[in-house]
């Protein structure tokens, strides 16, 4: 698997093929050898074993209690959006994240000691409880996950640069099929990424975040306050995703769901989960190319749910299959909303508007744009 | 002119056929007998011919005015009057044409746009969008190299949000 692929010695790999040779030849041929193990291609190659050093550092989890200050910008309707955010982190579970307004007082504060999370509005004075956040709400296991985003992306080591006075590794990864870039991350001595920039498909700068201060948690913060502040009226709610797979899925909702038969290269169907919402239930298909998530939802016209778009900024009007959808874009990517065999279908993910597109009219009863097999297509299922 | 001579206001009148039948009787009395009323009243008569012919007829009101003059018009006046007054130029039959574009355009543009249109005779509810937005970050926030700010601070606020609606 990928961890013991990544713990291999950090050899160049030509240093390693040329050492197998080296017995008994002329001390004049071996300096030789030597030199050219040396040459050109291995920086790259060590840039890259780096890369993979530094990438497994960040799946380690939390060992030391911290606070940082970080600053988070989002791209909305061509300009950016800015929001801080104050984390807490008491492992081995425990975090708070708390939303600061401009004037720096919380608006939002989810807490967790891993048992319970807490989510407090204070501006609509409402506490949802729930299930916390659960890395393992899913089918794939996290070497089959970093086997995707090995497969479909190439990381580089670039440079070491300091970020709220640590010292970072530069990793970025670009996507194997055209080399684009796709996200910047800076990662410290502990695994944390300190900074993340994510690129669109026009080269700019979707969106980032940067940690502006981390400093190791006050003993006095190590215990982390659940209760709910006076005045918030509180509602349960189970946070948990479900993460079943399509069998299971269709016995849970009574449908079968639909696959797209088309899918960007290197997405593959990862697991389904369900939404309720009112008296229906929406069905979560989730996609990944180890990297970024792909959302389909479905649920059928019966239902009577039309999804509003008001506040998502321009939305337009494209040809999808036999009909026509609309497409916003938001921070998260594009939302495509369309109709099609007695079901509607909603679209989440960061993928170009031409993907978009293929993909929605790939789905089965909305196939007149279906791609050809030669233009690419495979199964989305695995 | 010799006491008993007409006036000239008068011979002018006689000139235009404008006097009365007794002022008429009298004007032809004296004609009959002054021969310098008679060169009087020829002179008039030929002055009001030459006059007559310098004058110029008044010319028509060039096209672009009229149009200018109708739209300034126009504008005064509220949507409904101006529409109307549109129609008015057409014909008829190009009228009847006209609206009934208007009508097929007005039913094609609602079935364009009939998702974006808040329920039209569905009785629909909407199903808000964060609600789909807040499942999507939740799953993303799972995969590797998610950040430590957690779920997208947006997210968060939107998972509040669409709590409201559960």
């Amino acid at each position: 698997m990928i961890f013991e692929r990544m713990q291999q010695p950090a050899l160049p790999g030509r240093a390693r093929s040329s050492a197998v040779c080296c017995r008994g030849l002329p001390a004049a041929v071996l300096v030789l050898f030597a030199g050219a193990a040396f040459c050109a291609p291995a920086p790259v190659q060590d840039a890259q074993e780096r890369a993979a050093a530094v990438l497994r550092r960040t799946f380690s989890p939390a060992r030391e209690a911290y606070r940082a200050d970080i600053l988070v910008l989002v791209r909305r309707n061509g300009r950016d959006q800015e929001d801080r955010v104050r984390v807490r982190v008491l492992p081995p579970e425990g975090f708070s994240r708390e939303v600061l307004d401009a004037q720096g007082r919380v608006r939002l504060r989810a807490v967790s000691d891993g048992k319970v999370e807490w989510v407090h509005d204070l501006s609509r004075k409402t506490a949802y409880q729930g299930a916390p956040e659960d890395a393992d709400c899913k089918l794939l296991d996290p070497d089959e996950e970093l086997g995707l985003l090995e497969r479909n992306h190439a990381l580089n080591w670039t440079a070491s640069e300091s970020v709220a006075g640590r010292r970072t590794d530069v990793l970025e990864l670009r996507a194997r099929e055209d080399s684009r870039l796709i996200r910047k991350l800076w990662v410290d001595e502990a695994g944390r990424v300190l900074r993340r920039e994510s690129y669109g498909e026009d080269g700019s700068i979707s969106s980032s975040m940067r940690v502006e201060s981390l400093v190791s948690l006050p003993v006095g913060e190590r215990k982390f306050d659940l209760s709910v502040p006076a005045g918030l009226r509180v509602r349960a709610r189970d946070w948990r995703p479900d993460f079943m797979d399509l069998e299971e899925a269709a016995a849970a909702s009574g449908r079968k769901p639909v696959l797209p038969v088309w899918l960007p290269s290197g997405f593959v169907f990862e697991s389904v989960d369900l939404v309720p919402y009112k008296k229906a239930s929406i069905l979560h298909l989730r996609f990944t190319d180890g990297l970024d998530a792909l959302s389909l939802f479905e649920y059928p016209r019966g239902a009577r749910l039309r999804l509003g778009l008001s506040g998502q900024g321009r939305v337009r009007s494209l040809r999808v299959g036999r009909g026509r959808g609309r497409l916003a874009v938001v921070p998260e990517g594009k939302i495509l909303v369309w109709s099609a065999g007695g079901n509607r279908y909603v679209l989440i993910g960061p993928c170009s508007v031409e993907a978009m597109r293929r993909i929605a009219s790939s789905l089965q009863g909305n196939d007149r744009d279906a791609i050809k097999p030669q233009d690419g297509v495979r199964e989305a299922a695995r | 002119m010799n006491a008993g001579c007409i006036e000239r206001e008068a011979l002018s009148a006689y000139a235009d056929a404008e006097s009365g039948p007794e002022e008429r009787a009298g004007i032809e009395s004296h004609l009959a007998a002054c021969a310098r009323c008679r060169a009087r009243l020829e002179m008039i008569t030929a002055l009001k011919k030459a006059v007559a012919a310098a004058v110029v007829p008044a010319p028509a009101m060039p096209a672009d005015l009229r149009e200018k003059l109708l739209r300034m018009r126009m504008r005064s006046m509220g949507l409904w009057p101006r529409l109307l007054g549109f129609l008015r130029e057409f014909s008829p039959r190009r009228r009847v044409m006209a609206l009934s574009f208007s009508a097929a355009g007005l039913v094609l543009a609602l079935w364009i746009f009939r998702e974006d249109l808040p329920g039209i005779g569905s009785g629909e509810e909407e199903l808000p969008v964060s609600v789909l937005l807040a499942a999507h970050g939740r799953y993303a926030s799972t995969l590797p190299l998610s950040g430590a700010e957690g779920p997208a601070s947006r997210v968060q606020d939107l998972l509040a949000e669409a709590s409201d609606d559960l």
